[in-house]
């Protein structure tokens, strides 16, 4: 049970990182090949990105929780 | 003679105050890397030198994002009272933090040529990266004292404060880099 | 030899600090050697750095927080009575005598060195200091005066009495708490060495390009402000935290006192924007220190950052300062006039105004920098707006007034003299707000008149009111009335003679930040001096009074006032855990003129 639960929240975190990967790369690109004018690329992408850190692993959402004891 | 010792149940143990108390201090944080970009954006527009290693710094983004997946598999772990895979996670999370800690002294020595700390860029190139480094190091003396405090089984599955809070600053220091790395490397 | 043993904690802190200072020197000898940039600001930062860690480390870090990391068992010597405030004790009562104590000092030290600019400008010409020190001596009174406005109402005070007020145990985090505070003896011994570097004449603005390049105490200047920073941060983030999570049972967010919600609104400004200034400190630092150009306009850097950077900080800080001052100023209000406050949710959301506000105000301090002129408007329209929530806290206060049976002892007095002071502080601000005549009035002694009518009139007298407030809730005893009230008198009549004569200086056009001056100023600046002298004075029955009565004034019991807030249903002083029995709150803070209320809002047990 427990061993299930763990290899899921494992490919959980896997997701997100490819998710960041994609995005990265996806700025790379942007950043190489765009030559003028990109700063809002890069917007649309870095804030996303960061949600997807602080969401998954930051957990943000426990702060809205009621205290847990 | 310690009732006001961490351990004082009514203040020391409850883990929403402790939670909490990090995120206010991440909130904090916050406003030192807003400051730092900013300054980018005030004193060079968006202007970026030619002799920049763009690939490096995609190399490094990469390496600090697997170190955050490993943070976060070592936090699942514990929670889990899987001591082995804590140890092993943590571990390489401090072992990708010291490859992004090579990268950047590689792209330092680089930067000394094309752009020292003399001139506009590299003043913020330093700086920047610079604040950003002695985040990670400072993050990669927490992770050493987590595994240390792990491998005298000092957390399990109810009590792992320690490992999620460390965590956490790691994340947030990547974070730091998702907005840091466009910024230098990208931006046009 | 058992009986030193409370000096313990200073003895280590000590040696830490200087086994420190040479291996920082250490390295800074071994870096500099390697690069060959100015030897000097590159020993002095290392070996500043790694002192500070030495003295943390040795004074009470190690045994509370790195004996727990590594698994050996964490060692607390709790000394006792009087002993305990020599050592890096954890209990928020004393941390918070530890800062007022430190604090007064400063404030002490502060206003010897206003007295010493003072016999200077007795003269238009040549005297005491000259030019090579006057602005030395000028800059540290800044300085250290701004500390103590930051930080000696909310380390000192509100460490008191804040987790009294909402029925806790402690502070959210004790050992941070102790670290707060411990990090502030460093920024002092620092700031009084600047004298044997060369000092620093910068002011405490400390604006590029001239902080770049002059004598080597400004490194030092620059090293102390980063460092109280630091510590004001650490304080900030335990007040926010302490209220989010302690409050006891029933003590709901509107059920806080007012004195509470104004450190939550001055405490979100310190743990935010404080980081933002110490990064401005920063890039000084690094231009001197590694050679960069962050200000050096030839090659490609902009001075103008700093300023934005400075006041991005140094407005909010203002408030800093003034919420808790506001804070503490209504709560007696209240108490005093035996009325509930009036508007306490308006109060509420002027502060958190005020808190966001202030955060959009920071360039009208560049109007004369050079800064692009489309953005004079805004920013006068926006500082032109925030009077308006400032405005409801005078209504509250005067509301509460209204038809109340006011109780005219010394706090009170104080809170009158406040109120009396903001008022022209404010009034003048408006000058200085608008366009058009500040770029007359800047750089005037009109501009120092106004800051010291908002900080002085306004923070310090409501410290001074506050420390008499809560005297008997902290030592047990009360103080001398009448000795308190000579104090109010001379103070406020000294303090406002003083300062308004600098007004008629200023707008005759007294230059600040300047040794000498025309000669047809002369006769305004010799008032000046004597009424500073006279100021000065006013503070000895302060002094006599706080010591005198601390050792043998008449005991207090619990509650001397007859006050409502829970820090009065507790002992005096309060035991260790602050409450026998954990209290429980089930009305507002300021139930006075409610038929069959209790003594305080705690249900007596
Ligand atoms: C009614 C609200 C206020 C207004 C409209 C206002 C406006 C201003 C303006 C426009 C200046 C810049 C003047 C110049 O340099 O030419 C100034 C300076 C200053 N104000 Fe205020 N102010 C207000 C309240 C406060 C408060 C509450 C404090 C502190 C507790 C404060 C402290 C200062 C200080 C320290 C300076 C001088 C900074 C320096 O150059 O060293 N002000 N004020
Ligand atoms: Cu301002």
């Amino acid at each position: 049970m427990d061993d299930k639960n763990i290899t899921r929240k494992f490919r959980h975190g896997l997701f997100v990182f490819i998710a960041l990967i994609i995005i990265e790369l996806a700025e790379y690109i942007i950043g190489v090949s765009v030559s003028s004018g990109n700063f809002i690329f890069m917007v649309l992408l870095a804030v996303p990105g960061s949600w997807l850190i602080v969401h998954y692993f930051m957990h943000i959402k426990e702060l809205w929780l009621p205290p847990e004891e | 003679m310690s009732t006001h010792s961490e351990t004082n149940t009514h203040i020391g143990n409850s883990l929403s105050l402790k939670r909490i108390g990090l995120w206010v201090f991440i909130l904090s944080e916050t406003f030192l890397f807003g400051a730092l970009i900013s300054t980018r954006y005030y004193l060079q527009g968006v202007e970026r030198p030619d002799h920049l290693n763009q690939p490096l710094g995609l190399v490094i983004s990469i390496v600090l994002l697997m170190s955050s997946l490993a943070a976060y598999r070592g936090e699942v772990a514990v929670s889990y009272n899987d001591q082995k895979k804590f140890r092993i996670n943590i571990i390489s999370t401090i072992i990708l933090a010291s490859i992004f800690l090579v990268g950047v002294g590689w792209e330092w020595y680089e930067a000394f040529q094309y752009f020292p700390p003399s001139s506009a860029f590299g003043t913020i190139f330093f700086t920047m990266t610079g604040i950003h480094a002695f985040h990670v190091l400072t993050g990669m003396i927490a992770l050493i004292i987590i595994v240390k405090m792990g491998s005298d089984g000092r957390f399990n599955s109810n009590s792992y404060w320690g490992v999620e809070g460390v965590v956490k600053y790691w994340h947030f220091v990547d974070v730091a880099w998702v907005f840091i790395y466009p910024t230098l490397y990208l931006v046009n | 030899m058992t009986q030193l043993k409370f000096l313990w904690p200073i003895t280590r802190g000590l040696i830490g600090a200087i086994i420190g200072l040479l291996v920082g020197l250490g390295v800074g000898l071994s870096v500099s050697s390697l690069t060959g940039n100015p030897a000097t600001e590159i020993n002095i930062s290392f070996s500043y750095v790694f002192a500070l860690l030495g003295w943390l480390l040795g004074v009470g870090v190690w045994n509370s927080w790195i004996r727990e990391w590594i698994g050996i068992k964490p060692s607390y010597f709790e000394a006792k009575n009087w002993q305990r405030y020599f050592g890096f004790s954890m209990d928020h009562k004393v941390i918070g005598v530890q800062y007022l104590v430190t604090f007064v000092i400063l404030f002490l030290l502060g206003g010897f060195f206003a007295l010493l600019m003072r016999i200077e400008l007795a003269d238009s010409g040549e005297g005491l200091l000259g030019p090579n020190y006057y602005n030395t001596i000028m800059s540290l009174h800044g300085i250290i005066m701004v500390a103590v406005a930051v930080a000696a109402i909310i380390g000192g005070l509100s460490n008191y009495v804040l987790p009294l007020m909402i029925g806790a145990e402690d502070v959210a985090f004790p050992r941070i708490n102790a670290l707060s505070f411990w990090i502030i003896p460093p920024v002092a011994i620092l700031l009084i060495l600047t004298p044997l570097f060369g000092g620093f004449d910068s002011g405490w603005t400390a604006y590029p390009p001239l902080s770049v390049t002059n004598a080597d105490g400004q490194l030092l200047f620059l090293f102390a402000f980063l460092t109280f920073g630091l510590s004001s941060i650490l304080g900030g983030l335990n007040f926010l935290t302490t209220t989010i999570c302690l409050r006891a049972p029933g003590m709901t967010w509107g059920r806080l006192p007012i004195f509470v919600w104004s450190i939550v609104a001055a405490s979100i400004i310190s743990v935010t924007a404080t980081q933002v200034v110490a990064f401005g400190l920063l890039m000084v630092i690094l231009d001197r220190v590694a050679g960069m150009v962050f200000f050096d306009a030839g090659l490609g850097g902009k001075p103008l950052l700093y300023e934005h950077v400075f006041w991005f900080y140094s407005h909010p800080a203002v408030y800093i300062m003034i919420l808790p001052a506001f804070g503490a100023l209504l709560e007696m209000v209240s108490h005093f006039s035996r009325k509930p406050l009036f508007g306490y949710k308006l109060v509420v959301a002027s502060f958190l105004s005020i808190t966001a506000l202030s955060f959009l105000v920071w360039a009208h301090h560049l109007f004369t920098s050079g800064m692009d002129e489309f953005l004079h408007i805004p920013f006068m329209a926006i500082t032109e707006l925030i009077s308006v929530p400032t405005g409801v806290v005078f209504l509250s206060a005067l509301g509460t007034i209204w038809r109340g049976k006011l109780w005219l002892v010394t706090p009170m007095l104080f809170v009158v003299g406040t109120v009396f002071n903001f008022l022209i502080g404010g009034l003048t601000g408006i000058f200085l707000a608008d366009v058009a005549t500040d770029i007359h009035l800047q750089d005037t002694y009109f501009v120092v008149a106004h800051f010291h009518y908002t900080m002085m009139g306004g923070e310090i007298f409501m410290l001074f009111g506050a420390i008499y407030y809560w005297f008997p809730k902290m030592t047990g005893r009360l103080y001398n009335e009448t000795l308190g009230r000579l104090h109010f008198i001379t103070m406020f009549l000294t303090y406002n003679a003083l300062f308004i004569t600098m007004f008629i200086v200023g707008t005759n056009g007294m230059n600040r930040r300047v040794w000498t001056y025309p000669e047809n100023l002369q006769d305004g600046n010799i008032l000046i001096g004597v009424f500073s002298l006279l100021l000065g004075l006013s503070f000895i029955p302060f002094v006599y009074n706080m010591v005198a009565s601390w050792a043998r004034g008449t005991v207090s019991g619990n509650n001397p006032w007859g006050a409502t807030t829970l820090e009065w249903a507790t002992d005096s002083p309060p035991p260790e855990e602050n409450f026998a029995h954990p209290p429980k709150v089930d009305e507002g803070p300021y139930t006075y003129g409610q038929s069959g209320r209790k003594e305080t809002q705690a249900t007596p047990i």
